[in-house]
């Protein structure tokens, strides 16, 4: 009887991480010319349209708390820099695909990328 | 509020031993969306709560959370711990005397996720935006998954001859 409970949980938490994994994998389709969205505290304030430049290059964003070093290369999107409190943002990594997110709470910046197909497929 | 001296020794002996590992984990660089980590401190607020008591495990975690805060964090970090621990807390609160001691893992797994539900809400009140809900699946996922690891450790000990130490007989 007790094994049988671990197994419905087994089963319960697995189809949850299941669930999951398909809604990440559905926002990552048809990413069709991915394009980066800049929000600072919700207001759009850039877009990158050219993830791919011919050279990396970074850009700066201020904030009133302080600062972001935004890079752009091969394809991706990072934070390189930030002298906000926690470097989630930095440690967040380098991101391409559909609905993926880097978010910097403190400086209430967030980056995502949209691509043509799917702009808002992933809520 | 009468408490022995036992119950002091031990609720200073797991805070220690939850300040040490939470210090020692984070120096491993958070590696991916949001900073998702395995959140092992939090063995040492279960074996409290299985060992003493609920209450006391609230002090023990509560207690590391403004240690760590004091020694190493910032106030943002302070803030998310603050969040995360009591949603974590909470529900484990709840949840813990209703399960057996052999689905240890499936409370830890449901406090993981509460923990991660906590600190998406803290960074959406932070950063006022609601598009931190596209970190929710990752969340939900990195919830299950270490709940499960740390709950399986717990679960161990539990039932290891470390027990003899154990306050709650049951």
């Amino acid at each position: 009887m007790k094994a049988k409970k671990n197994l419905i949980w087994a089963v319960i938490l697995a189809a949850v991480c299941l669930i999951c994994a398909a809604v990440i994998l559905y926002g990552r389709l048809g990413g069709e010319n991915p394009k980066a969205e800049i929000y600072l505290g919700n207001e759009l304030i850039k877009t990158v349209d050219n993830l791919s430049p011919d050279e990396e290059y970074s850009f700066r964003i201020d904030c009133k708390d302080g600062y972001n070093i935004v890079t752009v290369g091969g394809g991706k999107i990072w934070v390189s820099e930030s002298d906000c409190a926690n470097r989630t943002c930095v440690n967040a990594g380098k991101i391409s695909g559909g609905g993926q997110t880097i978010i910097c709470a403190p400086h209430k910046l967030v980056i995502r990328i949209t691509s043509d197909s799917q702009t808002d497929a992933v809520v | 509020m009468k408490i022995s001296a036992k119950k002091i020794a031990l609720i200073g002996v797991f805070t220690a031993l939850s300040l040490i590992i939470f210090i020692v984990e984070a120096q491993f660089p958070t590696s991916g969306i949001g900073g998702i980590k395995l959140g092992l401190a939090n063995v040492a607020t279960m074996v409290a709560m299985l060992f003493i008591g609920r209450r006391e495990a609230g002090i023990v975690l509560y207690l590391r959370i403004i240690l760590a805060a004091a020694f190493y964090g910032t106030f943002v970090s302070f803030l998310f711990s603050l969040v995360g621990g009591t949603f974590a807390y909470l529900v484990m609160c709840l949840l813990m005397c209703r399960f057996d001691k052999k689905q240890i893992w499936v409370v830890s797994a449901f406090g993981g996720v509460f923990h991660n539900v906590g600190q998406l809400i803290a960074a959406g009140f932070i950063s006022g935006t609601s598009m931190v809900i596209t970190l929710f699946p990752y969340l939900l996922i990195s919830g299950i998954v270490t709940g499960v690891l740390t709950g399986l450790i717990t679960q161990r000990l539990w039932f290891s001859s470390l027990r003899k130490y154990s306050l709650r007989k049951e």
